[in-house]
């Protein structure tokens, strides 16, 4: 037995007939802190994967630099294992990562190697694609306008800071303000908004975040069921900063695979600063000159690149769409320091989280006098377009009129009354964590807000009042949601029953 | 100032072009390591050497042939020489680690490897 499968082992081996062909090889003569100097290789593509023959076996690394006779590398792998001296050969590739659907309820690295410990990604019957992780953003012509919108499920931003399909909105905020919450929320809210719009296919890559709060957000989203149609992207405080560097691109790769596809992917980079930090890190290694706080002189066209990627594609194209929501992290509220200013210019829009309105309880701490969306607004449903016309206003007003009223003694029966509706909507716009709310919903509070219907409700009694509301609808009159769903408006007929049912449930509450 | 070691073996072979004599040259070579010595550049001297024999190779027309055989083997020098120039400069050196077979390593940029140890890797 054991001879037969000798000789056929021995049979097999003299079949192959290796193809031997003239190779170039270069030499490592520098390494340190992730970072390789190779001489010679003269005929390396600048992003090439490079491989280092080391005596424990082959470790990539990156052309980044190519110099007159020397290549600088990025070494992706781990590199304690290489020695100056050691080999180097190209490999003609440029860095990709195999993307399909099997990747959807995954935690995986920047490669794409599974960390979840649920076994290989892809099995023999799958067909995954290869997407580069440096991949140009597509044309004028391949676009179109965002026309639909991706609801969050935090009322604030749906109704002032509408995000849409194919939008690149920026969240901002100093540390503990809560901006991994949006995104979290609004991954989970996707699983509820798919009625009359595809499902949106979510990606979270994390950029040098604590593996404790990563494992905690991974959970958080499995608690909510939204892991399944989550890919998350992991690059944690550990990992050297090459894969600090890479995650955001891998991640967008995964996203335009849904994208090419036709799909809505939403792709959340949790935070660029970290990976403007560590692409700092990496230039400086490289011995490029550095710029303004030591950051060198592309890094706006590395954010610029990464976000430029996400788009709304044009009907010819398949209509798929990648929403990005990159996060950014100020120190002190500076909005004016150079990575934040930079990607605020690039993004479509922002929203400004404040710690002042945080420790005040406004949660969402949303500066809505600060934020923005440039585009978001034709995307909005009718239905939120028309009621939320005047919120904006009302709570600018408000703020104005409570700042003057702090020094006077006593105000006017109108301005009182001012003051109590906008005092009333902050209490409404405000939200508990993890608790999205479906659009239809948001509605029916907004219209039952603006239209002064909870103006003999106290203010502690607010949020109650808002949960009973929602509870009475969805179980007396749920008709009038499930219109509002289906049509996303508020049709004339479907007000006079919204009119109706809120007449009733506000008589009846005292 | 510290030199680069490109600089002073451009510098060197500058140098030797311009000599007229085989004495002259000697002189140049005397004078260079003492200067090396005196910059206290010695531990750069291998780089120097390497690439200064390299530019000469090139302005010759040269290559640099190296045969690594994992044994010593008999007349691989001559059975080689046919393949290549007579200008060429074909060495021969022992590396165990390719297990048999030969690998062709021209002007230390580019390799024939018909090693079995590449043959292993392929089968990976």
């Amino acid at each position: 037995m054991s001879f037969d499968i000798i000789q056929k082992l021995k049979k097999e081996i003299e079949g192959i007939k290796p193809d031997v062909q003239m190779e170039e090889f270069g030499e490592v003569i520098d390494v340190a802190d992730g970072i390789c100097k190779i001489s010679g290789l003269y005929g390396a593509l600048s992003q090439e994967i490079l491989e280092i023959e080391t005596e424990k076996g082959k470790r990539r690394a990156l052309a980044l630099n190519l110099e007159e006779d020397t290549i600088g590398a990025l070494v992706i792998d781990d590199f304690t294992d290489i020695k100056t001296g050691d080999k180097v050969k190209g490999t003609k590739q440029i860095l990709s990562i195999e993307v399909g659907d099997e990747l959807l309820g995954r935690v995986i690295d920047p490669l794409g190697n599974p960390l979840d410990g649920k076994g290989p990604i892809f099995n023999s019957n799958s067909k995954p694609q290869r997407y580069f992780l440096e991949n140009k953003a597509p044309g004028v012509l391949d676009r179109e306008p965002v026309n639909t919108p991706l609801h969050t499920g935090i009322k604030a931003i749906d109704a002032m800071i509408p995000i849409g399909r194919g939008q690149r909105e920026l969240i901002i905020g100093d540390r503990q303000t809560g901006k991994t919450a949006i995104a979290i929320d609004t991954i989970i809210n996707q699983q509820f908004d798919t009625q009359t719009r595809k499902p949106v296919k979510c990606i979270y890559v994390a950029i040098g975040q604590k593996e404790s709060k990563i494992a905690k957000i991974i959970q958080t989203l499995e608690d909510y069921g939204a892991l399944k149609y989550t890919v998350v992207v992991v690059a944690s405080a550990g990992d050297p900063a090459a894969r600090l560097y890479l995650a955001p691109f891998a991640g967008c790769a995964i996203g335009e695979y849904f994208r090419d596809k036709g799909d809505d992917a939403l792709v959340i980079y949790d935070d660029l600063s970290k990976h403007a930090v560590s692409y700092r890190e990496i230039s400086l290694l490289l011995r490029r000159p550095p710029g303004r706080e030591a950051y060198p002189g592309d890094i706006f066209y590395l954010h610029s690149r990464l976000l430029e990627r996400s788009a709304k594609l044009s009907k010819e194209k398949g209509g798929g769409s990648l929403t990005a929501l990159p996060i950014i992290e100020t120190q002190l509220g500076d909005v004016t320091a150079y990575i934040p200013t930079n990607v605020i210019s690039i993004t479509d829009g922002q929203i400004y989280l404040e710690s002042d309105l945080f420790y005040q309880g406004i949660r969402p701490a949303i500066n809505v006098g600060l934020s923005v969306s440039r585009v978001g607004g034709s995307a909005q449903t009718k239905a939120m377009k028309r009621i939320v016309g005047g919120l904006r206003y009302t709570l600018a007003q408000f703020r104005e009129l409570q700042a003057f009223v702090q020094f006077a003694s006593d105000v006017d029966e109108a301005t009182r009354q001012k003051i109590e509706r906008g005092q009333k909507m902050v209490e409404i716009l405000k939200q508990d964590d993890l608790s999205p709310m479906p659009f239809e919903k948001q509605v029916i509070i907004f219209y039952a807000g603006l239209n002064n219907y909870f103006e003999k409700v106290e203010l502690n009694k607010i949020k109650e009042t808002e949960k009973n509301l929602l509870d009475y609808i969805s179980k007396f009159h749920n008709d009038i949601l499930e219109n509002i769903r289906k049509t996303n408006e508020l049709t004339p007929e479907n007000e006079a029953k919204l009119k109706e049912a809120l007449g009733h449930f506000f008589e009846n509450l005292n | 100032m510290k030199y680069n070691y490109k600089i002073y073996a451009r510098a060197l072979v500058s140098a030797l072009d311009e000599a007229q004599d085989l004495a002259q040259k000697e002189k140049i070579i005397k004078n260079f390591l003492a200067l090396i010595q005196k910059n206290k550049d010695t531990r750069q001297l291998k780089k120097i050497i390497d690439f200064a024999s390299k530019i000469i190779y090139k302005k010759e027309g040269r290559q640099k042939i190296i045969l690594e055989t994992a044994r010593p083997q008999n007349n691989l020098k001559n059975l080689f020489q046919k393949f290549f120039s007579e200008k060429d400069i074909i060495e021969e050196k022992i590396n165990p680690n390719i297990l048999a077979g030969i690998r062709i390593v021209i002007n230390d940029e580019k390799e024939l490897d018909f090693s079995f140890k590449k043959r292993l890797e392929l089968l990976n």
